[in-house]
């Protein structure tokens, strides 16, 4: 963005969502583009981006705003959270009262939050709504993508060769997001000739690539080093931490 | 004229690995008789060439490493300048691509082409020699 001087620019707020954005990203984003920057968080299925958003003061408490009636349940239990995520963590499970065309009763979120009926420093009174760190189940989202291990193990599965250890890591470089997948090379797929692997990798890479909507790096590693717990594969390792 | 077997094994990369396959084949007494390393900034390619091919597979998969055997072509070539030249001339321009080529010891030059029997074909008459699985065995 060569030549354009943000600090001259009318932007001041910009609220970002779409993927989780840590700390360091957020306060980033406002040291260069001389702007207030919140985290947004939200569900296609409900609203997009927007369902909770954070405020000027302090930052990192989002409110929920919109029609919405949100409930922490605990995950694996068929009953609310006592006081109606009176601080606990629970599953984020939504309502929409108001919405005609999609309207959703007890949306599970599959995200765990903890949910505050404080008032805030900034004088709202609506619900807070913690940071969402972790899911009951086993999607990552990368690159605001949404990407599930099984999808992962399909694409393999069908391709000849590849055996069933594997494992997908996802990390942080230059602030973006980066998903590798490491596959331990079967006498069937190994080949003397260079060209031959490189574009084994490529195709392997490709097919994740069509499936996942995401650039992937595929790696080719010596079988038995995937890490195995067990006797069971670890298949996901996520290196990336939200602060 | 036959083929020599070679072995390509499978290296990630990783400190030690090289220096693992050629210590399980020294304890078995396997001899190295030539090698090449193709590498990738993730992985490598390690292409041997022994006394007992039979064998040296045996060693290595039971230390885990994934091996594949290729039949490639090893030539003596004539000791004199443009003698390797000559050699890859016969064979690129009978239009059968060359896919790697490495020194052995002294003039003996391992190609893996795209069809082994018609470069064989070809260089068959010509003034450079085929080593035979045999000779590799020996010494």
């Amino acid at each position: 963005m060569g030549g354009v001087d943000f600090s001259r620019l009318p932007l001041r707020v910009g609220l970002f969502g779409g993927e989780p954005c840590g700390e360091r990203m957020r306060a980033e984003i406002e040291r260069r583009l001389h702007i207030v920057a919140t985290d947004n968080y939200g569900l296609t299925e409900i609203i997009g981006p927007g369902v909770s958003g954070g405020v000027r003061v302090p930052l990192r408490t989002p409110h929920q705003r919109g029609p919405f009636s949100g409930r922490s349940r605990r995950p694996g239990d068929g009953r609310d959270a006592r006081g109606r995520g009176g601080g606990r963590e629970g599953e984020l499970v939504l309502t929409s009262l108001t919405k005609e065309a999609f309207p959703v009763l007890r949306y599970h979120t599959h995200d765990l939050t903890a949910l505050d009926r404080r008032p805030c420093e900034c004088m709202r009174t609506s619900v807070r709504m913690r940071k969402v760190r972790h899911r009951t189940d086993d999607m990552l989202i990368v690159r605001g993508v949404n990407v599930y291990p099984s999808q992962v193990e399909d694409v393999l599965l069908k391709i000849e060769g590849i055996a069933p250890h594997y494992q997908i890591v996802v990390d942080r470089e230059h602030r973006m997001d980066r998903m590798e997948v490491r596959v331990e090379v079967a006498e069937e797929i190994f080949s003397d000739v260079m060209a031959d692997m490189v574009a084994f990798t490529g195709n392997v890479s490709d097919r994740l690539n069509g499936v996942l909507g995401l650039s992937v790096k595929v790696t080719l590693v010596e079988p038995g080093t995937v890490e195995r717990t067990a006797g069971k594969a670890r298949h996901v390792i996520d290196n990336r931490s939200t602060e | 004229m036959s083929e020599v077997i070679q072995l390509s094994v499978f290296i990630a990369n990783e400190s030690g690995r090289v220096s693992e396959v050629t210590k399980a084949l020294g304890e078995a007494g396997i001899n190295i008789r030539g090698f090449s390393v193709s590498d990738t900034a993730d992985y490598g390619i390690l292409r041997l060439i022994v006394d007992k091919p039979a064998e040296a597979h045996e060693v290595l998969k039971k230390a885990g490493f994934t091996v594949k055997e290729t039949g490639v072509i090893c030539v003596d070539l004539p000791d004199h300048p443009g003698g390797l030249a000559s050699v890859l001339k016969i064979v690129s321009e009978a239009g059968v691509n060359i896919e790697y080529v490495y020194s052995l010891i002294g003039t003996y030059v391992v190609l893996n082409v795209a069809h082994t029997g018609r470069a064989m074909a070809l260089l068959k008459d010509r003034p450079v020699r085929i080593v035979t699985q045999e000779e590799i065995a020996a010494g």
